[in-house]
């Protein structure tokens, strides 16, 4: 539906998007996440032709739309501040771009209701946009984009003006909006919780490049870059080299500790990498503990000092101090025994050896 | 200085301001013609001002020059701001300080200015000369309000209005010039007013048939006082303050 | 453009840079167009014309011949010219001086005055400042003359058997300006007085300054923004002025702006009444960097 084709974007000297291609489908919900400044949202204005690209090809349903102006694409925006027409009702901020298409008064009629209803403020038609709450604000730019049946819908951090509950409630209806239409939605946000609670496929990007671009569990669990690992959920990153590759092992050294981690292809003995451990995969227990699995190619254990528990309300964080110089975070329920250990007493942690996720990059 | 002193002193100020005024106001009743004595009230200088055909013609003259001014230094100056506005281009900056020259200009050097201008390229002196004129100071001030206005304008509004189908020219239409309405109509009141109220680059501009009230005061003044000039200095006065205080009125309002 | 760094442009705060709208250029390009012709044409091409003149010759019946020269600022040296320009200095620095003089502490009223009251004492001044400086000069007339309201006064209440001189008087041109220009000078001591937070004034309070003390080292270095604008009000349009001093003054009160005046209307000598004319710019830019300097400063306070 929407088709990205090297398209690199500068302003000035500042490269924005850096040669960057994707491919959206017809009916996705399509995240673009990134820390701020890292390009999705120029991508986005390129996309709904605010900008155009220095260089590469924007599509949109097949069409090359490097050159047509925003009011010829059929996409249409929902804005990070809403953009509602202050002088106009809410009702004549919908009816908007309908009257510019010059259908007939009883067809915008209809369309215009169709959309209050549609995000459920019917009753609000009349209203300024000054008169209503940053959520009606938000639905009322949200009914806007989709009373003119754009093919792609637009979101600039459409829900970063609201508070938590609010956001959280709008999450869901959103998606079942999406759900319920089938429009593409491309979906601008800093916040990964949205990014992973709604989306079809998550574009990571930093920097003006697209680092992973895959589904939300794909992108928690098998992270291609470091800056994902860490930029997506909490992550132990432990900078390492191939030691050993066996049948479906990768035995990799840190610091002096040989540590078993998933099979991957294309690595060779020797290789500067680095393993990534989610916190919620490693168990802690005290040294002593008979519990314990020995170290095997299933298995990585690792000795070390806790330095700190952390209390997180349905979660804890153990901080273990590794010696020479690693911390390893460890996240546990906090039903878990590990609230009976000491702090400063010796534990010993490990995780299964397929959670040992290698990083090349 | 105490509270005291100070409300005292503010007090004479607002005397300072408005003595002089309340005398010429008062003397306009005055039926001796020599003003120093007061010997009864009478309304027959307002009666005598209005059978005057010289002010009539004046007044005329005033209103017409100020209507088209109003109208085109409206339209050019508003073009201006729009231009402007956020426009960083070599053009938009070269806009901008252009703007500012007859706004920093002496009216005297300006009317001088147009003068020699107007005499160099055969444009005859008259209400075309002196329109044209209080165009090239009005319209700038009226870009400069329109400008302040549009200082708050959330560009992502035009943005939207492309996004949902409007083209550059409908999205001015239907978008930027409402929001931007009130620095409009404030614009346009003020170009109205100095244009009505301008003497000095009219003075340099006007031609024989094209005096305006206030080319008429000066050279009524310059022939000496009489209760006549009073009662047309009353009746602008009224006109004036009226203006104002309507003006701030509707202003308040629409805040 | 810096001249009034306050009236700059914003950029609107966004994370990422934007670029023009595609065809926004353009579309910008031919809304200022008709403007710009306008002014090129009936503002800058006039004063440009002005400077051109200024190196020209009078021709014999008073036109102007294509002879560069630069005699027409020698003129200004002469001591008679010289004397003019000088005594047009110092009445616009006069006129500055007394109008922030008077109007600063009406100024510092009505910017700490409650709110109704202090609309409406806003609007008093904003009132004057709107009625034709004709008007409000010819008021003078009335009460300075010979015949007039203060002479007629004195002589009723046998205090003087001859009427005083005070019409025609550098002094009725001086009290003129003053009369003229408060209301310039006010309302930007207004603006900037009433920009102060009262907190500013409250911290120094709290720290233990006195009245004396908040005010030379709080208030007014606060307020330097509004002196400086209010003075380049009343100072840039002092020194050009032609009308009140041919209203209320007499032959010693030629300022260089009724020099001009008479040179290009009465004397025809357009050349010399240019090189005046370049004269007054001159001293409007200096007054204008000055101001911006001050300005700069200010901001380098606070």
């Amino acid at each position: 539906m929407v088709k990205l084709e090297s398209v690199s974007k500068m302003f000035g000297d500042f490269l924005a998007v850096d040669n960057l291609s994707m491919d959206v489908a017809e009916g996705e919900f399509l995240t673009l996440l990134g820390p701020s400044g890292c390009g999705k949202t120029t991508t986005l204005r390129l996309i709904a032709g605010f900008e155009q690209p220095t260089s590469g090809n924007v599509y949109i349903g097949n069409k090359m739309v490097n050159d047509v102006p925003p009011y010829r694409r059929d996409v249409n925006t929902v804005f990070q501040n809403y953009a509602l027409f202050p002088h106009l009702t809410v009702y004549e901020n919908i009816a908007f771009g309908l009257r510019l298409r010059r259908l007939d008064p009883s067809t915008i009629d209809e369309r215009v209701r169709w959309a209050l209803k549609l995000v459920k403020l019917d009753n609000l038609g009349e209203r300024k946009p000054r008169q209503l709450s940053g959520g009606q604000q938000q639905r009322v730019a949200l009914a806007r984009a989709l009373v003119c049946h754009p093919k792609v819908l637009l979101l600039d951090e459409p829900l970063g003006a609201l508070d938590l509950k609010m956001r959280k409630a709008m999450q869901i209806e959103l998606k079942s909006l999406q759900r319920r239409l089938g429009v593409t939605f491309i979906y601008v946000t800093h916040d990964q919780e949205e990014a992973l609670a709604m989306s079809d496929r998550i574009a990571v990007m930093n920097a003006g490049i697209v680092h992973q671009l895959d589904t939300a569990a794909a992108i928690y669990e098998y992270p291609k870059t470091r800056f994902v690992a860490d930029f997506i959920g909490e992550a132990n990153l432990l900078q390492a080299r191939v030691s050993e590759i066996t049948a479906d092992t990768v035995w990799a050294e840190v610091n002096g500790h040989r540590l078993p981690c998933a099979r991957r292809e294309g690595l060779r003995p020797d290789q500067a990498i680095w393993i990534m451990v989610r916190p919620e995969n490693i168990r802690v227990l005290p040294v002593s503990s008979q519990e314990a699995p020995a170290p095997s190619e299933k298995t990585a254990v690792v000795k070390g000092v806790l330095r700190e528990v952390v209390y997180l309300g349905a979660t804890l964080k153990a901080i273990t101090d590794i010696n020479p110089g690693l911390t390893i975070t460890a996240a546990r329920l906090s039903s878990s025994s590990v609230v009976s250990i000491p702090t400063d007493s010796e534990v010993q942690l490990h995780w299964p050896s397929s959670a040992g996720h290698i990083l090349t990059e | 200085m105490s509270r005291r002193c100070l409300w005292i002193y503010v007090v004479l100020g607002y005397l300072f301001l408005y003595l002089p005024i309340a005398v010429l106001v008062v003397f306009s009743f005055n039926a001796s013609r020599f003003n120093v004595n007061w010997e009864g009230f009478t309304l027959a200088w307002y009666a005598k001002l209005l059978t005057n055909a010289n002010i009539l013609a004046a007044a005329k003259n005033s209103l017409i020059i100020a209507t088209v001014t109003t109208v085109l230094s409206t339209i050019l100056g508003t073009g201006l701001a729009l231009g402007m506005h956020r426009n960083s281009s070599v053009l938009g900056r070269l806009t901008e300080l252009f703007v500012y020259v007859p706004v920093i200009v002496p009216e005297t050097v300006m009317g001088i200015s147009l003068l020699a201008f107007f005499v160099l390229t055969n444009i005859e002196l008259g209400v075309t000369s002196v329109i044209i004129s209080h165009v090239a100071f009005c319209a700038p001030f009226v870009a400069l309000i329109v400008q302040a206005r549009l200082e708050g304008f959330d560009d992502s509004l035009v943005e939207a209005a492309l996004d949902l189908g409007a083209t550059e020219w409908q999205a001015l239409f239907r978008v930027t010039l409402p929001i931007a309405a009130p620095g409009i109509v404030a614009g346009a009141l003020l170009a109205f007013t100095m244009s009505l109220d301008d003497f000095i680059v009219t003075f340099f501009t006007a031609g024989p048939g094209s005096t305006t009230l206030p080319l008429y005061i000066f050279s009524m003044v310059k022939f000496g006082v009489s209760p006549e000039i009073n009662a047309l200095c009353t009746v602008l006065l009224v006109v004036s303050a009226t203006a104002i205080v309507a003006y701030d009125k509707l202003v308040r309002i629409r805040d | 453009m810096a001249v009034f760094p306050q009236l700059r442009r914003q950029r609107s705060k966004r994370e990422e840079p934007i670029g023009e709208i595609p065809g926004g250029q353009r579309h910008r390009a031919i809304l200022l167009m008709p403007g710009m012709i306008w002014l090129v044409i009936f503002s800058i091409l006039p004063l440009a014309l002005v400077v051109v003149y200024s190196f020209a010759s009078r021709g014999t019946y008073g036109g102007i011949e294509f002879k560069w020269t630069l005699e027409n600022y020698a003129r200004l040296a002469d001591r008679l010219y010289l004397a003019i320009l000088w005594r047009s200095f110092l009445f616009a620095f006069a006129t500055t001086v007394l109008c922030l003089v008077l109007g600063y502490p009406m100024a510092y009223a009505i910017a700490s005055s409650p709110e109704p009251r202090k609309n409406r004492l806003l609007l008093l001044i904003v009132v004057p400042f709107w009625t034709n400086f004709l008007i409000r000069t010819y008021a003078w007339i009335i009460i300075l003359r010979g015949q007039g309201l203060i002479n007629g006064l004195l002589m009723h209440l046998g205090l003087i058997s001859e009427p005083l001189r005070m019409l025609y008087t550098p002094g009725a041109v001086l009290l003129g300006f003053v009369y003229n220009w408060l209301p310039f000078m006010i309302l930007p001591l207004y603006a900037s007085l009433e920009k102060i937070d009262r907190s500013y004034i409250e911290a120094a309070m709290d720290l233990g300054a006195q009245g004396r003390y908040v005010l030379t080292k709080v208030i007014l270095p606060l307020s330097l923004p509004g002196i400086a604008a209010g003075c380049v009000l009343v100072f840039i349009p002092a020194l050009a002025m032609f009308a009140i001093p041919d209203l209320l003054g007499g032959a010693r009160t030629m300022l260089v702006g009724n020099l001009i005046k008479n040179q290009f209307l009465s004397a025809r000598n357009w050349p010399f009444g240019s090189a005046a004319s370049v004269f007054l710019i001159v001293a409007m830019l200096l007054a204008l960097f000055i101001y911006r300097h001050v300005l700069q400063r200010a901001q380098g306070h606070g």
